[in-house]
């Protein structure tokens, strides 16, 4: 405790040195920043134990959603139960005494797909996968094919699957980085920055460890050592191969703000959490671009453009989890409204009478947003 | 004296670094982008204003057709029908940059179509002819089934003068239609923006101009001549058993002429034309195949192709059935072909082939 503390004093006290008196403490930062970041997300008391076993649940509802694709009916009371963590669900015994759920970490607010969405596609999976033994065809749920791959999409071609993994993805990790972790209520001045618990850090540290966790992202992940990364982190993968230096841009934004924190350098901190947002928001985005070409190229298979048009629907709505996204809502409506239909007073994501001309139109809408035209065609 | 002696030094230098045997030969003496223009302006952009030219012509014919309701210029529908097609097979490995951004593949050339949804779309005379649901109820292979709905060229004639004969014919026109602005804006955007991207892009990295030909041409290859065309016919994808139903042009059986242009127009992009082409760039290389030129080799792996297609004897829909071991034949020397191009080429050329698809979900 005395150690650290001398340690915190140092570090201030080489900082007020440092800073002339009227300069704005972001100049320290950013001296501070290039001297001693570490390569890694190597700090003390790491721990996200906790998101970790967020991401493992979903991979368990992921592989119960898939059945519908081997023909089998998808049973969504048992998909409820994982959701919510009740009664035992899990085949993994660590997960149901966990303590942890998805559910309740699932945005459940308005203005965007939240908890009662993901709970109504569940069950709307449960229903329609009945269905899963016939072969799809336009207005008809049922699996369709692609050499071995083989997909269950509603009668809109739609793949529920990806909705619920890849919009639980978008509501739960990136939502809770977005809009909890890195905002004052979790790393603000009312936050405790002081008192460490061995193994997790003051709560402060914590808070941001519990960010990192969300992500996916192995603590030493780079370009040149990628496995391990799942969910999100994996996702990066699609701009890093375009020259964006995606994965680096993340992880850096992470390794500064947990430093910034540990050293009480909240100017780096506050830096960090709004690049922070910025970079991860650029994962979404250039993979949903990357789905929509996906989906474009494969435009005259049903199997495969229904399966990446899903995908990319599911990303681009994902968008939506953070107050500070780039895109407007107006044109984040545009975008996802290429990919739906009006069915009574609802809106329903529907890929029958989408066009090349319109996948382009959305391609076009998100590059020009976040900036992406030099590499809108290799995503 | 001195500068002479420099001079003859610097002169053997010159022609010893230049022997074919040493290490380092003259392989940046080769003018990729004289190549990459070549390709733009001799190949790419002609064969599409050659397509587009047929396109404009066979839309003239249904029109002269429409309104003489006459077999003769029935006939000579079909005939601008076939032109087009032909056309077609020397455009089809074009497929990067704005072929990509319009997916020109996917509207001109989706076999087999649906032809219970074509007759739909027909009767009811409502239909989107680029959204998703109709992929496979467009293109030249639908107009290869409106044009070929009887066994004789005079019942396929009188298709269209039956019931809903204004549906039917206006049928034919959106098709043309769709093609011809598709077409249009992949041609567009060659003669403006696209040309001097393409004519300076000389790297080898993904999206460079030449990764995109050897990527866009090996997929054509693999996925679209050697299975399209001969190895799903021939049974190759169903355990053995044929599916003539499912080879190009099946209504109007030109699919052995079909794949035949296919191949020598290939060879001819391969060669570059009558200008610098990749076979060039691999001699420049000194690529090898065995104790062969990789060049040499390719091209004679063409020419043995284009004899197996010279051995078959009726469309290959037929010749699955009729004559299964030569399109046999056909199909294994396609396939040698696929492992020269995949393999010996892309890495002679430091392509890396992209396309399998490695999404992991």
């Amino acid at each position: 405790m005395l150690k650290r503390m001398i340690i915190a004093i140092t570090a201030s006290s080489i900082m007020m040195a440092s800073c002339k008196k009227d300069e704005p403490v972001i100049e320290c930062t950013e001296t501070t920043t290039e001297v001693n970041l570490p390569a890694t997300y190597n700090f003390d008391n790491v721990c996200y134990s906790g998101q970790t076993a967020r991401l493992d649940m979903l991979a368990e509802m992921t592989a119960e959603l898939k059945k519908a694709n081997a023909g089998t009916q998808v049973d969504s009371a048992l998909l409820m139960k994982m959701f919510s963590n009740t009664g035992s669900p899990f085949a993994d015994a660590a997960l149901n005494t966990s303590g942890k759920q998805l559910r309740s970490k699932t945005y459940s607010s308005v203005g965007a797909n939240n908890v009662q969405y993901f709970e109504y596609l569940i069950k709307r999976q449960g229903d329609i996968s009945q269905n899963a033994g016939n072969t799809w065809s336009s207005g008809n749920a049922g699996v369709a094919t692609s050499g071995t791959k083989k997909y269950f999409f509603d009668e809109n071609g739609v793949e529920y699957t990806q909705l619920i993994e890849k919009g639980l993805m978008g509501a739960v990790f990136y939502y809770n980085v977005a809009e909890v972790y890195t905002r004052a209520g979790k790393i603000g001045a009312s936050v405790d920055n002081t008192t460490v618990t061995p193994g997790e850090g003051t709560d402060m540290e914590h808070h941001w460890d519990e960010a990192f966790g969300y992500f996916g992202a192995p603590i030493d992940y780079s370009t040149s050592n990628t496995t391990d990364a799942r969910y999100h982190a994996k996702y990066a993968q699609k701009g890093d191969a375009a020259g964006l230096g995606t994965i680096s841009n993340v992880m850096t934004q992470f390794i500064k703000g947990r430093y910034g924190i540990s050293n009480k350098d909240y100017g780096m901190r506050d830096a960090a959490a709004t690049d922070l947002r910025e970079e991860y928001e650029l994962v979404l985005a250039t993979t949903a671009i990357h789905y929509l070409n996906s989906g474009k190229s494969n435009f005259s298979d049903d199997a495969l453009r229904n399966h990446a048009l899903s995908e990319a629907y599911a990303f681009i709505f994902s968008l939506a989890y953070n107050a500070d996204k780039k895109i407007s809502t107006a044109d984040l409506n545009t975008v996802k409204g290429y990919f739906e239909v009006t069915a009574g007073p609802a809106t329903v994501p529907s890929f029958l009478t989408v066009t090349v001309a319109d996948i382009n139109a959305a391609i076009d809408k998100l590059s020009t947003v976040y900036g992406l035209d030099s590499v809108k065609a290799t995503l | 004296m001195k500068k002479i002696g420099l001079l003859i030094s610097v002169f053997t230098l010159v022609l010893f670094s230049c022997n074919k045997e040493e290490e380092i030969t003259c392989q940046s003496d080769f003018d990729k982008k004289a190549m990459l223009a070549n390709y733009s302006n001799s190949l790419i952009i002609p064969r599409y204003e050659t397509l587009e030219k047929n396109l404009t012509s066979l839309y003239t014919k249904i029109n002269v057709f429409i309104s003489s309701n006459s077999l003769s210029d029935f006939n000579a529908l079909n005939a601008s029908f076939d032109s087009t097609y032909l056309s077609w097979q020397g455009v089809s490995y074009f497929q990067f940059g704005p072929a990509e951004t319009y997916v020109i593949k996917s509207v001109f050339n989706i076999f087999p179509v649906d032809t219970t949804k074509i007759n739909n779309n027909i009767s009811s005379g409502s239909y989107i002819l680029g959204s998703a649901s109709n992929t496979d109820a467009i293109g030249l292979p639908a107009l290869d089934y409106l044009l070929h709905k009887g066994s004789s060229e005079t019942l396929s004639f009188n298709y269209f003068t039956g019931t809903n004969s204004a549906n039917k014919k206006q049928y034919l026109l959106d098709l043309v239609n769709q093609l011809s602005s598709t077409l249009s804006s992949v041609l567009n955007q060659w003669n403006t923006s696209y040309k001097s991207i393409f004519n300076n892009s000389d790297g080898t990295s993904q999206g460079s101009s030449l990764s995109n030909i050897v990527n866009a041409l090996n997929l054509d290859f693999e996925k679209f001549i050697r299975d399209g065309k001969v190895g799903v016919p021939l049974g190759v994808r169903s355990l053995g058993t044929p599916l003539p139903e499912k080879s190009e042009a099946y209504f109007g059986g030109k699919s052995t002429e079909l794949c035949k242009e296919s191949i020598l127009k290939l060879k001819s992009y391969f060669k570059g034309g009558s200008g610098q082409g990749l076979d060039d760039y691999l001699i420049q290389l000194d690529a090898k195949h065995g104790s062969q030129l990789l060049a040499t080799k390719i091209n004679n792996q063409f020419d043995l192709i284009i004899s197996k297609i010279n051995a078959l004897s009726s469309p290959i829909a037929e010749e699955v059935i009729a004559n299964q071991a030569n399109v046999q034949d056909l199909y294994d020397e396609m396939q040698r072909m696929v492992v020269l191009l995949k393999v010996d080429l892309s890495s002679a050329l430091s392509i890396l082939i992209t396309y399998q698809d490695n999404d992991g979900d």
